[in-house]
């Protein structure tokens, strides 16, 4: 069931991006974070890790989609560096909620700078990705 | 950061945007560990994230 759901998703994660023939990397003024990956995914290891992360991660290698996936297992006590610098340096940020999601308080600093960014910063980059939400 | 798309896997939307079951559950145990501003900081983010149009689990079976 997992399975055909994560294939469904996929499906739709594949007409969703739609890979610019420069790539993702443009240069920005002094005050815009420059753009170094496609997408940032949020998300909570222990709920995913073992599936529907896979899947996504393939999908992207295919689409020749630069995302940033911090897989990491273990964390430190504050939210790292380059891992803010990701988030601000991504054209599309995925959270990705499952049960476990707010459970994490990496995951909810993750998402309050997301969410930060996009109030910030958001509609400076249109046009590096299109994206169709079905 | 141009587009910000919230996926819900397995959860319900409404669940993560009013803070009910396992996302109830998980913000009270923040709230004993953590700065009630830094809490309500937390639940607004997942408030104002989910409430942007994204892509349901649920819809695909």
């Amino acid at each position: 069931m997992i399975t055909t759901k994560c294939f469904f998703l996929l499906k739709n994660f594949n007409v969703c991006f739609n890979k610019p023939k420069d790539g993702a990397a443009k240069a920005m003024s002094n005050d815009i974070p420059r753009i170094k990956y496609d997408v940032f995914v949020s998300f909570r290891g222990s709920d995913i890790r073992l599936g529907f992360l896979s899947h996504l991660s393939k999908a992207f290698h295919q689409k020749q989609i630069h995302a940033f996936v911090d897989d990491k297992l273990q964390r430190g006590d504050e939210i790292s560096q380059s891992l803010l610098e990701a988030i601000e340096g991504s054209s599309i940020s995925l959270i990705i909620f499952s049960e476990d999601y707010a459970s994490s308080r990496w995951c909810l600093e993750e998402l309050v700078k997301i969410v930060e960014c996009r109030e910030e910063y958001g509609h400076c980059n249109t046009g590096i990705l299109q994206c169709r939400s079905y | 950061m141009d587009i910000v798309i919230p996926v819900f896997y397995n959860v319900d939307p409404t669940n993560v945007r009013h803070q009910k079951g396992s996302f109830e559950t998980a913000l009270a145990e923040h709230e004993k560990k953590y700065d009630l501003p830094i809490v309500r900081m937390w639940r607004r983010a997942l408030k104002n994230s989910a409430n942007l149009s994204g892509i349901n689990s649920t819809n695909f079976r």
